[in-house]
């Protein structure tokens, strides 16, 4: 290259460098959710310790009563499709209770039942074959097959 | 900080690992080339040390993947400590890089200093969006929370039913996904015997940071120390990055091993030498081992490399064997791949679906209404400046004015690029088949799809600019 090219690349690439200068020092990351007392839980987490409460919480009460090493079904409000009403209450009752397997098709021996209330559960109950056997709330609790 | 102790180990494992492998290599600025590597290569080690041993032991499986990390850490250690670094060039001493700062023209002593406080306002602002985000939602996103995580507790909370994970009853946690994200999550949750809840979190910004000190490293040793921390803290504000990161999702630990590979590969070829295309190789693989896509990414390294040492010949009569290393480097990754998608779960969304090669040609080739509604969606989704902050656009630039300039493509320089160019037609291709809704996979994937390419794409982008300013930056000569 000559002399004059290479100082109008240098100057392209000063120029390129600049502008990423710029653009790094006027960049506003994405506000960021207000977080009441970040430092105590940032202190927490920091120590071990875990301050927030999961999701799949609520399933905490079924976990006594289900049969160890087997699959256990999840009727909820509607059969499952993965674009239903409250599917992610499936989700979150697997993750909180895996190692147990959770199964959306009507088909093991004991069942998760998790309605909104309790005429839609025994609604679900008649379709699906089930019967309560420890009723946990409202349209909710562990059911067996009749 | 319970979580300090696992995390040292696997940065102390995965060092010690790139230590031994490419102790007889030339590289420049190698404290940060191995501090860059040893956080995600020890991960990839301890989640297939973790996935071994539930296999031959599940109900010892923590207690046998620890003991076997313990003995390859003592192993490397001894053999680090036996046999010292020999690359033909005297050690880097602090009193070298001293004098040679010293040495430095002013100006660019002026210049280094600016660029790294603007490297530190960009780690600081990195630093907070990652924080303030993880407080709001500490067990990250969607993949996250509902089936790499899950992965991760059927590897912790009862090791013998850790295979209730591959039952096709879970099948929106995609049972023959490969395991790299949920073994990491479960190391550190098998350590410190409890799932802690930072754990994942720090998993994730392990890989985000790692990701800007592998750009760092790059190219500072190839260009420019200014260009390297500009390009890193450029990194840190990329909007996509940063969300996805935080989120806990697997695209950007893909991105790491993507970019990882991809660079090591250069300098395996800016060098010619062997333990260099045998770690890329299981960079490769460990990209495999995190995500499907990283199949993909395997297959592209081993065609363009087969096909460079192919035309090559003459020059490096020892191809094969370059091209077999980067084999054996893949190999361990690929094998766990193969048990898992064969035997653990040998049905997914592409393997074992069912669907035979006359439907994917029909599926590519004969449906222009899918194929005119990704073309679309490439664009929209790659020029969205809040997301990249005008990455594909510098990258795409950067393509034409190397083009112009073909002098500013030496030493390899290419093949980040066409790494990149061959990730995204192979992501064009593959979304034709996807079995899903085409809009409804352009909105839930396309974004993370870029992120896996966006590595490269950046690394090209700085390469080539940076050449404009420093003409005669490192060269393979030197290097040699």
């Amino acid at each position: 290259m000559k002399h004059s090219s290479i100082t109008q690349t240098a100057f392209l690439g000063i120029l390129f460098h600049v502008l990423i200068i710029l653009l790094i020092l006027l960049h506003h990351p994405p506000t960021p959710p207000s977080v009441a007392s970040a430092r105590e839980l940032t202190n927490e987490l920091f120590a071990g310790k875990d301050p927030f409460i999961s999701s799949g919480a609520p399933f905490a009460a079924f976990k006594p009563f289900l049969p160890p090493h087997e699959k256990v079904s999840f009727i909820m409000d509607y059969p499952f499709s993965p674009y239903v009403r409250h599917i992610d209450r499936l989700y979150n009752a697997q993750s909180f209770l895996a190692p147990t397997v959770l199964t959306y098709e009507p088909d093991q021996r004991a069942a998760i039942v998790y309605c909104s209330n309790t005429s839609i559960a025994e609604q679900r109950l008649e379709e699906t074959g089930y019967r309560i056997l420890i009723p946990l709330g409202d349209g909710k609790g562990v059911a067996v097959k009749k | 900080m319970s979580f300090l102790f696992p995390l040292l180990f696997v940065a102390f494992l995965g060092g010690l690992f790139v230590l031994t492998i490419t102790k007889n290599t030339p590289i420049r600025i190698y404290p940060l080339f191995i501090l860059s590597l040893a956080v995600p290569v020890g991960f990839s080690i301890c989640s297939l040390l973790i996935f071994s041993a539930y296999l031959i032991s599940p109900g010892q499986g923590p207690f046998i993947s620890v003991i076997a990390a313990l003995a390859l850490a003592t192993f490397l250690l001894v053999r680090v400590i036996c046999n010292p670094r020999d690359n033909g060039s005297p050690e880097p001493t602090f009193q070298n890089a001293k004098q040679k700062w010293v040495h430095q023209p002013r100006l660019t002593k002026i210049a280094v200093i600016l660029c790294f406080a603007v490297w530190i306002f960009a780690l600081f602002n990195f630093y907070k969006l990652f924080q303030n985000v993880s407080l709001a939602n500490i067990f990250g996103g969607w993949d996250a929370h509902f089936f790499w995580n899950v992965k991760a507790k059927f590897f912790f909370r009862n090791p013998s039913e850790w295979r209730g994970m591959f039952d096709s009853a879970l099948s929106w946690t995609h049972q023959d996904y490969p395991l790299l994200i949920p073994g990491s999550v479960a190391w550190g949750w098998n350590w410190s015997g409890k799932e802690l809840q930072i754990w994942p979190a720090v998993v994730a910004f392990s890989f985000l940071f790692s990701t800007a000190l592998l750009i760092a490293w790059y190219l500072s040793s190839t260009i420019h120390a200014t260009v390297g921390l500009l390009a890193s803290a450029f990194f840190m504000t990329v909007g996509a990055y940063s969300f996805w990161g935080v989120s806990q999702y697997a695209d950007v630990p893909l991105c790491f091993f993507i970019t990882a590979a991809g660079v090591v590969l250069v300098q395996a070829l800016r060098s010619k030498n062997t333990s260099l295309f045998c770690l890329a190789g299981w960079l490769a693989g460990c990209a495999a081992w995190t995500k499907n896509e990283g199949l993909f990414f395997m297959g592209w390294v081993i065609l363009l490399i087969g096909f460079l040492l192919y035309i090559r010949r003459q020059k490096n009569v020892f191809w094969p064997r370059n091209l077999l290393l980067i084999g054996l480097g893949i190999a361990i990754p690929i094998a766990a791949i193969l048990i898992l998608k064969k035997v653990l779960a040998p049905t997914g969304d592409y393997l074992g679906s069912g669907r035979g090669l006359a439907d994917y040609f029909h599926a590519i080739f004969m449906d222009p209404a899918k194929t005119l509604i990704i073309l679309k969606s490439f664009p929209i989704y790659m020029f969205d400046s809040s997301s990249w902050n005008g990455l594909w656009i510098f990258f795409l630039s950067s393509i034409g004015l190397s083009l112009l300039m073909p002098k500013l493509l030496k030493d390899n320089s290419w093949v980040t690029a066409a790494l990149s160019v061959l990730i995204l037609l192979g992501y064009f291709i593959v979304l034709h088949t996807s079995p899903h809704n085409v809009t409804w996979q352009m909105q839930t994937a396309l974004q993370r799809l870029l992120l896996h390419a966006g590595g490269l794409a950046l690394l090209f982008t700085f390469e080539i600019m940076g050449r404009m300013i420093f003409p005669a930056s490192h060269s393979e000569a030197e290097i040699n």
